[in-house]
C-alpha cells in the first residue's frame, strides 16, 4: 500500500473543458494535512468542477487529482473511502429520516457498530434529532446542509470536500456547522470548501485560494491573500467589480 | 398584445423548439388510426359497412380522450398554468385565457382529420346534411378536446390528496386489467372448453352490424350525438331532432370546459410556497428500528435493501406504481375467475411480473440525483444492485411465486407446470430488467429532492416499461418452447427447470451489466440529472 504524503489534497495540472469552454484551466493546488482550505471565486469561477473532479463525480481532460495520497483515477477506491463529501444541490435518499439516513450510510460503508454512537452525537449536536420524524424531502435548506455534513463525517474521513456549505442558511446554521468543522481540523482533518461568504472564509479557513475564469489567481494564508485590506476587498479588487452607472428610473 | 394570443404564442414556440420526438411518434401513429376512421366511413358511404362501425369508431376516438390523462396521471401541460400563478390577473382570467392555447395540440389535429369522417358519409345525402356534418365535426371536436382536458385536470386534482391517489391508481389499474384481461372472458365465450384441450368454437349469427342495443347505447353517449344528429338530418327527421344532439355538444362541451377552467382556477391558486410531502415516520418505530441495528454491523447490500423498502411505501411516484403493479393483476384475476378459463389463473403471476417489471424500470430517475452517493461510497455500486434486486424480489419476487403456487392449487389446473415455469423465468427476467433498464433507459424528470407528490413531473418511462414488458413476456414463452423443441413438453420438471434456470441466469448476467454500465455512465447519468 501507498503511503500517505503530506498533502492531503494535491492537483496537478488539472484541467477540464467542456465543448470550447475551459472551465479549470491547468490548476495546481496542494492542500497540506490538517488545513482549513476555502476556495473562494464569482460564480462560473470553476469552484464546483474542481470540487466535482476531487469527489470523482467528474473526469479531468488532463491533469491528476490525488487525495491523501492516493491517485483519484488509479486508486479510486482508496481515495473515496479516505474522502467525505458534501456536493451542493444534490439529492440525498430523500424518503429517509435524519437517523435512518445516517443508518443506510453506515450501511453502505459496512461500518462497525461504532456508527450508532457518532450517529447520535452528529444529530444532537446538528440538532437534527428535534426532527426524528421528518423526511429529507422535508428538511429546510439549513437542514439539508447539516445533514449533508453529518453524512459526509459519519465514517471520520481524513479529507472533507464541501461544496458551499454555508449558501442560504440561517446564521444558527452556519454556526453550528463551523463548530464541527472546526473540531475536525482541530484532530487532524483537512477541509477544502468553496463559498462565495467572505466573511465565513476569513473567520475559519486558514488558506484560501482566489479562483476566476478557471484560474488561480491567488493563494495563502488568509492574510497573505488580503494584503492589509477586508477578503472581501481584496476578492473584488482580484476579480473586478460590475460596472457601476446611475440609473435614472431608478431614482 | 392581448393575454390569449400571448398564450398561444407561447406554446406554438414551445412546440416548435421543445423536444418534439414523442410528439412526432404519436403525431404518426395518430393520423394512421385517424385514416382508419375515415376509411370505415369511405366504406360506411358505399355501403359496404354498417354505419354502426363509424359510430362505434368515433366512441373509442373519446374513449382515447377520456382514457389518456388517467393512464399518465401527472403529465404536465405544456403550458403549466403554475407558471402564470404570479401574473397580476384574476385566476379565473388567466385559466379563460388559457382556453385557446389548450386547442392548439397533436390529438385535436388527429381528431380533426378523424371526425372529417363525418363529412365523408354525409357527402351523398345532400347540401342540409353535409352542412349537419360539418357542425357535427366542430362540435364533436370541441366536446372531446375539454372532455380530455377536464379529465386531466381532474386527475391532476385527484393526485393532490392521498384518498385521490388511491382512486386514479384504482382507476389506472382498472383500465389496465380491462386492457390486458378484458379479451379472456370473451375468449372464454368462444372457446369454452380450451382448459381440458378442446378448441370447439361457440359460433354465432356473424356481425355485419353492432347489435341494435349496443348501438342505441353508443348512440346516446355524447361521442354518439355528432353521428346521431347527421343520421336524422340524412333520414330527413324533423330539425329538432338533428339539432338537439348538436345543441347537446355545445352545452356539454362548454359544461366540461367550464370544469377545466375551475380546476385550473384552483391550480393558479395554489401557494407558491413549497408544499410538504405530508409523510411522518412514527418516532417508536424509527427508534426501535434504530436500536435493532445498532446491535448488529449491517451489510451494504442490506442497507441497500432496507432503503428501497422504505423508499417504495414513501416516494409518492414509486407508492403509485407499487399500487399499480398489485391492483392490476388482482382486477385481472376478479375478470378471469367467473369464465370457464379458470384454469388460466396461474398465468397471472407472468401478467404480475410484467407489471412489476415495468413500474420499477426507472429507480434510478426517480432517486435522481441521490446517485452521488453511491459513485462517491467505495463499492457502493455494486451494493445498491444487489441490494435493488433483493428488495424487487421481496417485494414483487416472491410473493408471486407464492401467490402462483397457491393458484395452482385452488384451482387444480392441468397446466400448472407450465404456468409455474413460466412464472419462474419471467420473475427472473423481470429482477433482471428492472435495476438494468433503470441504468440503461433511465426517463429523467424532476429530481427526487423536488418530487413531494404524484402530481409532478417524475420523467416519462415508456420506452424502458415497453422493454420491460417485451422482454419478461418473451422470458416466460422461453420454458415451454424450449420443452416443445426438445420434445420434453409433459416432463412438469423440465418446465420447472428451464423456467428456474432462465430467472437465475437473467438475474446474474444483469447484475455485472449494471454495474458496469453505472460505473461507466454514471457521472454523465448524474450530469444528466443535475440539468434536467
Amino acid at each position: 500500500m501507498k503511503a500517505p504524503t503530506d498533502a492531503a489534497v494535491e492537483l496537478l495540472g488539472l484541467t477540464r473543458r467542456f465543448g470550447g469552454t475551459t472551465a479549470v484551466d491547468a490548476i495546481d493546488l496542494s492542500v497540506e494535512v490538517g488545513v482549513f482550505c476555502g476556495i473562494v471565486g464569482p460564480n462560473g469561477a470553476g469552484k464546483s468542477t474542481i470540487l466535482s473532479m476531487i469527489a470523482g463525480l467528474l473526469a479531468p481532460t488532463s491533469g491528476t487529482v490525488s487525495v491523501a495520497g492516493y491517485d483519484t483515477l488509479c486508486e479510486r477506491e482508496q481515495a473515496l473511502g479516505a474522502l467525505g463529501i458534501m456536493m451542493e444541490g444534490l439529492s440525498l435518499p430523500e424518503r429517509l429520516t435524519a437517523a435512518e439516513l445516517l443508518e443506510y450510510t453506515a450501511g453502505l460503508r459496512g461500518m462497525d457498530a461504532r456508527w450508532q454512537e457518532r450517529s447520535a452525537d452528529l444529530l444532537a449536536i446538528l440538532e437534527l434529532d428535534r426532527a426524528p420524524n421528518t423526511l429529507i424531502v422535508d428538511y429546510s435548506t439549513g437542514m439539508r446542509k447539516k445533514i449533508g455534513l453529518a453524512v459526509a463525517l459519519l465514517h471520520r474521513p481524513r479529507v472533507l470536500v464541501l461544496d458551499e456549505p454555508f449558501e442560504a442558511i440561517d446564521p444558527v446554521s452556519a454556526h453550528s456547522i463551523e463548530e464541527l468543522l472546526q473540531q475536525y481540523v482541530t484532530g487532524g482533518g483537512t477541509v477544502l470548501l468553496s463559498s462565495h461568504n467572505m466573511d465565513v472564509i476569513e473567520r475559519t479557513c486558514t488558506r484560501v485560494a482566489l479562483l476566476a475564469r478557471g484560474r488561480i489567481l491567488a493563494d495563502g494564508t488568509v492574510p497573505e491573500v488580503a494584503a492589509g485590506r477586508t477578503l472581501n476587498e481584496a476578492f473584488v479588487d482580484f476579480v473586478g467589480a460590475a460596472p457601476q452607472r446611475r440609473l435614472d428610473w431608478l431614482a | 398584445m392581448s393575454m390569449w394570443r400571448r398564450f398561444v404564442s407561447l406554446k406554438i414556440r414551445i412546440l416548435r423548439h421543445g423536444p418534439r420526438d414523442d410528439r412526432a411518434f404519436g403525431l404518426i401513429a395518430g393520423l394512421v388510426v385517424a385514416a382508419a376512421v375515415v376509411m370505415t366511413a369511405v366504406l360506411v358511404s358505399t355501403s359496404r359497412l354498417d354505419d354502426s362501425w363509424l359510430t362505434a369508431a368515433v366512441s373509442v376516438l373519446g374513449l382515447m380522450w377520456l382514457l389518456g390523462p388517467i393512464l399518465l396521471p401527472g403529465a404536465v401541460p405544456v403550458l403549466n398554468p403554475q407558471w402564470f400563478r404570479t401574473l397580476p390577473q384574476r385566476p379565473f382570467r388567466i385559466a379563460a385565457m388559457l382556453t385557446p392555447s389548450e386547442l392548439l395540440s397533436v390529438g385535436t389535429v388527429i381528431t380533426a382529420v378523424a371526425l372529417s369522417s363525418f363529412a365523408v358519409v354525409a357527402a351523398g345525402h345532400g347540401v342540409i346534411t353535409i352542412i349537419v356534418a360539418l357542425g357535427a365535426i366542430v362540435l364533436q371536436l370541441f366536446f372531446l378536446v375539454w372532455l380530455g382536458r377536464s379529465a386531466g385536470a381532474l386527475v391532476a386534482y385527484l393526485l393532490r390528496s392521498r384518498l385521490g391517489g388511491w382512486i386514479a391508481a384504482f382507476q389506472m389499474s382498472a383500465l389496465l386489467a380491462v386492457s390486458f384481461a378484458g379479451w379472456v372472458p370473451v375468449a372464454a365465450f368462444f372457446l369454452p372448453e380450451l382448459g381440458r384441450g378442446r378448441t370447439e368454437v361457440h359460433t354465432g349469427a356473424g356481425w355485419t352490424a353492432l347489435p341494435d342495443p349496443l348501438e342505441q347505447a353508443l348512440l346516446v353517449a355524447p361521442t354518439g350525438w355528432g353521428m346521431a344528429a347527421i343520421g336524422n338530418a340524412a333520414a330527413s327527421a324533423s330539425p329538432a331532432l338533428v339539432l338537439l344532439p348538436l345543441g347537446g355538444l355545445l352545452l356539454v362541451g362548454l359544461a366540461l370546459w367550464a370544469v377545466w377552467v375551475k380546476l385550473t382556477s384552483a391550480t393558479l391558486r395554489q401557494p407558491p410556497a413549497r408544499a410538504n410531502s405530508r409523510t411522518t415516520v412514527r418516532t417508536t418505530r424509527a427508534q426501535l428500528s434504530r436500536r435493532r441495528a445498532g446491535s448488529r454491523r449491517t451489510d451494504p447490500m442490506t442497507a441497500v435493501a432496507a432503503r428501497e423498502l422504505k423508499t417504495w411505501l414513501r416516494d409518492p411516484q414509486r407508492a403509485l406504481e407499487l399500487r399499480h403493479a398489485w391492483m392490476t393483476p388482482l382486477l385481472m384475476l376478479l375478470l378471469v375467475v367467473p369464465t370457464a378459463w379458470s384454469w388460466s389463473l396461474p398465468f397471472l403471476g407472468v401478467a404480475a411480473a410484467v407489471f412489476a417489471a415495468m413500474v420499477a424500470s426507472n429507480t434510478y430517475a426517480l432517486d435522481g440525483t441521490a446517485l452521488w452517493q453511491l459513485l462517491t461510497t467505495p463499492g457502493a455500486v455494486r451494493a445498491d444492485v444487489r441490494g435493488r434486486q433483493l428488495s424487487w424480489m421481496l417485494m414483487f419476487g416472491f410473493p408471486i411465486m407464492v401467490a402462483t403456487m397457491i393458484l395452482n392449487l385452488i384451482t387444480a389446473s392441468s397446466m400448472w407446470y407450465i404456468a409455474m415455469g413460466a412464472t419462474l423465468a419471467s420473475v427472473g427476467t423481470a429482477c433482471a430488467c428492472a435495476t438494468l433498464l433503470s441504468a440503461l433507459m433511465p426517463a429523467i424528470g424532476r429530481d427526487a429532492r423536488e418530487r413531494i407528490s404524484t402530481g409532478q413531473n417524475a420523467g416519462n418511462p415508456a420506452g424502458g416499461q415497453m422493454t420491460a414488458f417485451t422482454l419478461v413476456l418473451f422470458a416466460s414463452l422461453l420454458p415451454g418452447i424450449l420443452a416443445a423443441v426438445l420434445r420434453i413438453g409433459d416432463l412438469w420438471f423440465i418446465h420447472l427447470g428451464l423456467g428456474l434456470a432462465i430467472g437465475a441466469i437473467s438475474i446474474a448476467v444483469a447484475g455485472p451489466l449494471t454495474i458496469v454500465r453505472l460505473t461507466s455512465t454514471g457521472p454523465e447519468l448524474l450530469a444528466a440529472m443535475k440539468s434536467a
